[in-house]
C-alpha cells in the first residue's frame, strides 16, 4: 500500500454488525482523459449486507469539490418453471460515494490506492489513473472571468461541449460568482430546453480566485442529451438574488442574473442514424436455466450495459433457429447518472420453447452504434449455444403461462393442459343486470305468498277470537247447507220437513248475522231487530209473511203442492240474498 | 299434488335459467370448427366461427380472448378474458391470462390500496353476479317460506331458522348490492388514447394512455366516458378508443 499517496480515508460504522458478510467495493471515473479545467467523477461502491459508511478527506494531486452519496436498497427477484426455481437473484444493498475533483496539475495521475478498515479487516480499493492534459478546455473562460471579476457578484453559463452528435451527453454550468454575502430568492429560474432530453442537475459548490480575488462558486448542472441535429440553443437562466444579505435584517439588495444564451452544434454520424452513440457499451447473455429440456420454456436474458441514453428506444431482436419457438419477450433497464451522462444496463428477457432437442446457436441481430471518441460505427452482437436435451413429453404444444404475483414474476407450466383454448363449451352464458332485473321478478312470488298468508292468517285470527264476526262470517255457508237439506227433502216428497227446514234456514240466518238467540225468535222480535238496524220496511215485511207461512206450511195437514214448495225455497233463497247485502253497523 | 311440483321445478329452472347450461347443436358444431381453426394457428376463422355462436359460455368468450392475444390485439383479449372472468370468476385458466395481459401492456399503473379496500375488492372480483343473485334469492325464498310458516304455526325451529335465515340474509345482502352497483369498465383498444379534463377535443391532455389499459367509468355523454384511471387520475376517454363492459 502506498501510504505517502494517501492522506486519509476512514470508514465510520452507524452500528454494530453482527452478521458480516464480504463487502465489496468497486470504483470507477466518469472519464479517463480530461482538460485541467474539467472536473471529473470519481465513484466508491460499497456493495454487501449492510455496508457502511465512508468518506475521502483528500486526494492528493486534486481538490475534492463535492461529495456526493447514494444508495440503492436490496431487492429479490425469483423465476420458477415446473415449480423448481431456476432464477434467484438477490442483489444486496449498496452505498456509493460520487466525488468530484479538479485536477491540480496535468500528466498522468494516480486516484488512490485507499484502505477501509472495517469490521477487523481491511479492504484495499485498487487505484485508477487519468490523464489529465496540460491545456484548457474553456479557452475563452479566464478571460471572460477576468473582465466580471469586478463584479461582486455575477453568473456565467458554459457547455461542455460546442458540438456534438445526436444522443451524445453534454452539460450546461449555470455558476454563479460571489464574494459577498447572497441569498437566493426562490428558486433558480432554468430555461427550456428545447430540442433536448434534460436529466439531473447536479448542484457543485467550489472556490476560485480570479485576479487575486477570492470567489465562491455555485455552480448547477444540468445534463442534457441532444435529440435533433442543427444548431440547438440554450436560453437564459435567470437566477434573483439578495446581495449583501445582512442575516440580523433579514434582507439585501434585489438583483437578477441572468446569463448569456448558449448555441450548441448537434450533428448525425450520418442521415437520419437513431441508433445508440456510446465510447462504452458491451453485451452478455444469462440463461434461466443450464439444462434446456424440449418444450420447456427458458428465459434467455440479455443484458446491454455501458455508458449511453438508457431513455432511447433500442430493439434488440434474436436469430433463432425454426426449432426454437419465441413465446414472449419484455425489456426492463437499471438507470445511473453522473456529470457524463447515464449508465447502466438494459435487459431484453426472451421467454424460448424448443420444439426439438439438439444443438442451437442463437443469436442477436448485430446492434450498430456510433462511438463519439473514434468518430466510427461498430456493432454488437452475442452468440448462444445451447443444448436441447428430449424430453418425456409428447405434446408440441405446450405453452408456458406466466403469473405475476405480489410483484415477483414467476413463470409457470401448465401441466395438465397441453392446450391454451378450452375444448369443451361448457359452462353459463353471460349473466348482467338486465337479465338480472327480468329473473328478479321471480322474487315477488315469495313476497306475494307471504303477504297472501299474512291475510289470511289476520282472518283466522278474527274468526278465531271474534264470535260475531265468526258467526257473520259463517251465516251464509250455513244457511246454504241448510236450503241445500230443503231440497233434499223436496225431492224426498217430504215438503213438510223442507218447510221446517226453510224456517230454520231464515230464523238461523237471521239470528247469525244480527247476533240474537235463534230458538223462539218472533215476528215481533224481527220487527224490532230490523228497525234498530235501519232495514228496510218492505224486505222486512216481505221476511215477516214468509216466516209465517213457512210456520203455517210446516204444521199444515193437507197435502202441500210441490211446485209451490220449489218457488218458496227460491224466495227464501232471494231473501236471504238481500239479507247477506245488508250493511250492518 | 303432483302438478304445484311441476309448476315449482318449471319455477325453478326460469329462475337458474339452466337453459344457458345447455349448448345448442349449432353452437357446438361452431365452436369444434373455432378450435380447429385455432389450432391451425387461423386465428380470424376461429374468430368469424366463435361469434356465430348464439348462446356464448365463458369458454367461448375465453377462446375468443385466445384469438385476439394471438393477434397481438391485447385490450380486445382482455375485454373478452374479463368478460368470461365475470362468468366465472375463480377459473384459473381466466386469471392467469388476464395477469399474462396486464403484464405485457404498456402502462403500468402502481395502485396503492388500503387493506380493506383491496379485501372487499377481492371478495367480490370472486364471484359472479349469477352466483349472488341465486344465492340471495333462494335465501330469500327460505326466508319467505319460514315466515308464511310461522303466521300459522308456533314452533322453536321456526322461529330460530327465521332468525338464522334473517341474518344469513343481512349478510349476503350487501355482497349482492356491491355486485350490483359496481361501476362500468372500459378497457382501450388502441394506443396513444388521450386523456382529456373536458369531453373536448382542445381541453387540457392528462395523460396519454395505451392499449388494454383498464379504466372505471363514471359516467357519459354521446360520444365521451368520464373514467378513472389507477384510482387517480379522472378525465374523459372518447367510447370509440375503448370496449365497455357493461354492469
Amino acid at each position: 500500500m502506498n501510504t505517502k499517496k494517501i492522506f486519509i480515508l476512514l470508514l465510520i460504522i452507524s452500528l454494530p454488525h453482527l452478521l458480516f458478510a464480504d463487502i465489496k467495493f468497486e470504483t470507477g471515473l466518469n472519464k479517463q482523459d480530461i482538460f485541467l479545467d474539467e472536473l471529473i467523477e470519481y465513484s466508491i461502491k460499497a456493495e454487501g449486507d449492510n455496508p457502511p459508511d465512508f468518506q475521502i478527506n483528500a486526494i492528493p494531486d486534486f481538490s475534492i469539490i463535492n461529495q456526493r452519496r447514494s444508495m440503492s436498497g436490496g431487492s429479490h427477484f425469483q423465476m420458477i418453471i415446473n415449480n423448481k426455481v431456476v432464477q434467484s437473484t438477490t442483489s444486496s444493498q449498496s452505498k456509493t460515494l460520487h466525488i468530484t475533483l479538479r485536477p491540480e496539475k496535468a500528466g498522468e495521475l494516480q486516484i488512490g490506492p485507499f484502505t477501509i478498515a472495517f469490521n477487523n479487516k481491511n479492504y484495499i480499493i485498487e487505484p485508477l489513473k487519468v490523464n489529465v492534459r496540460n491545456e484548457r478546455k474553456y479557452k475563452n473562460i479566464p478571460e471572460k472571468l477576468d473582465k466580471l471579476s469586478d463584479n461582486a457578484v455575477f453568473l456565467i453559463a458554459t457547455l461542455s461541449e460546442n458540438k456534438c452528435y445526436v444522443n451524445q451527453p453534454v452539460y450546461v454550468d449555470f455558476s454563479l460568482f460571489y464574494r459577498t454575502r447572497v441569498r437566493l430568492s426562490g428558486a433558480p429560474q432554468l430555461p427550456q430546453f428545447t430540442g433536448f432530453q434534460a436529466e439531473k442537475i447536479f448542484e457543485i459548490e467550489d472556490e476560485q480566485n480570479i485576479k487575486g480575488k477570492q470567489f465562491k462558486v455555485l455552480t448547477l448542472r444540468q445534463l442534457l442529451y441532444p435529440l435533433r441535429k442543427g444548431t440547438l440553443e440554450i436560453p437564459s437562466a435567470v437566477l434573483n438574488l439578495e446581495v449583501n444579505y445582512d442575516p440580523f435584517w433579514g434582507r439585501g439588495n434585489p438583483v437578477s442574473l441572468k446569463s448569456d444564451p448558449l448555441k450548441l452544434e448537434v450533428i448525425e454520424p450520418e442521415n437520419n442514424f437513431i441508433g445508440l452513440v456510446s465510447d462504452d457499451l458491451k453485451i452478455k447473455h444469462k440463461l434461466s436455466t443450464k439444462k434446456i429440456m424440449e418444450f420447456e420454456a427458458f428465459i434467455l436474458t440479455v443484458e446491454l450495459t455501458g455508458r449511453f441514453n438508457l431513455k432511447s428506444a433500442v430493439k434488440l431482436d434474436l436469430k433463432l433457429p425454426d426449432s426454437i419457438e419465441l413465446y414472449n419477450s419484455s425489456d426492463s433497464v437499471v438507470i445511473n447518472s453522473d456529470h457524463s451522462g447515464l449508465y447502466g444496463s438494459r435487459y431484453f428477457n426472451y421467454i424460448l420453447i424448443p420444439r426439438k432437442e439438439g444443438e442451437y446457436t442463437i443469436s442477436t441481430i448485430p446492434l450498430k452504434y456510433f462511438s463519439a471518441r473514434q468518430k466510427k460505427f461498430n456493432y454488437l452482437n452475442q452468440e448462444i449455444k445451447i443444448s436441447v436435451e428430449k424430453s418425456d413429453k409428447t405434446s408440441s404444444s405446450t405453452q408456458p403461462i406466466m403469473i405475476l404475483s405480489g410483484g415477483s414474476p414467476t413463470v409457470i407450466f401448465d401441466k395438465t393442459d397441453i392446450t391454451y383454448i378450452i375444448e369443451k363449451m361448457n359452462g353459463a352464458s353471460q349473466f348482467n343486470i338486465k337479465k338480472l332485473k327480468k329473473y328478479n321478478l321471480v322474487n315477488i312470488i315469495p313476497l306475494i305468498a307471504f303477504f297472501i298468508s299474512l291475510i289470511i292468517s289476520i282472518f283466522i285470527r278474527k274468526l278465531r277470537g271474534d264470535t260475531v264476526y265468526a258467526k257473520r262470517f259463517k251465516a251464509s255457508r250455513k244457511a246454504q247447507k241448510k236450503l241445500k237439506q230443503a231440497r233434499a227433502f223436496e225431492t224426498a216428497g217430504k215438503n213438510k220437513e223442507a218447510y221446517s227446514e226453510l224456517y230454520n234456514v231464515i230464523t238461523q240466518f237471521i239470528a247469525d248475522k244480527f247476533n240474537v238467540g235463534g230458538y223462539g225468535l218472533s215476528s215481533a222480535d224481527i220487527n224490532t231487530i230490523f228497525s234498530e238496524k235501519n232495514v228496510e220496511v218492505e224486505l222486512t215485511e216481505e221476511l215477516i209473511a214468509m216466516l209465517k207461512k213457512f210456520d203455517f206450511k210446516r204444521f199444515s195437514p193437507i197435502i202441500l203442492d210441490k211446485n209451490e214448495t220449489l218457488e218458496d225455497i227460491e224466495k227464501t233463497l232471494n231473501i236471504l240474498s238481500k239479507l247477506e247485502r245488508l250493511k250492518l253497523k | 299434488m303432483k302438478p304445484i311440483i311441476i309448476k315449482l321445478i318449471l319455477i325453478l329452472i326460469f329462475v337458474f335459467n339452466f337453459n344457458a347450461y345447455c349448448a345448442d347443436k349449432s353452437d357446438i358444431k361452431y365452436f369444434n370448427i373455432a378450435n380447429e381453426n385455432y389450432n391451425k394457428a387461423d386465428y380470424l376463422t376461429a374468430l368469424e366461427n366463435y361469434y356465430k355462436i348464439n348462446n356464448k359460455t365463458y369458454s367461448v368468450y375465453f377462446n375468443i380472448g385466445n384469438c385476439y392475444a394471438k393477434l397481438n390485439n391485447k385490450g380486445k383479449a382482455l375485454y373478452f378474458y374479463k368478460i368470461a372472468k365475470s362468468i366465472k370468476p375463480n377459473n384459473d385458466r381466466i386469471n392467469t391470462n388476464i395477469n399474462i395481459i396486464r403484464a405485457s401492456r404498456q402502462d403500468k399503473f402502481e395502485i396503492k390500496k388500503n387493506a380493506v379496500s383491496a379485501l372487499t375488492e377481492n371478495i367480490i372480483d370472486s364471484y359472479s353476479l349469477r352466483f349472488i343473485f341465486i344465492l340471495t334469492s333462494v335465501i330469500f325464498w327460505c326466508l319467505s317460506l319460514t315466515a308464511c310458516l310461522i303466521l300459522f304455526f308456533k314452533n322453536k325451529i321456526l322461529n330460530i331458522l327465521i332468525v338464522f335465515l334473517g341474518c344469513l340474509f343481512i349478510v349476503i345482502l350487501p355482497f349482492f348490492v356491491f355486485k350490483i352497483v359496481e361501476t362500468d369498465k372500459g378497457i382501450l383498444i388502441e394506443n396513444n388514447v388521450k386523456l382529456f379534463s373536458e369531453p373536448l377535443e382542445n381541453s387540457t391532455e392528462i395523460a396519454e394512455l395505451n392499449e388494454a389499459t383498464e379504466v372505471k367509468i363514471s359516467g357519459y355523454t354521446d360520444k365521451w366516458a368520464e373514467v378513472t384511471v389507477a384510482d387517480t387520475h379522472k378525465g374523459w376517454l372518447q367510447k370509440k378508443s375503448m370496449l365497455i363492459i357493461k354492469k
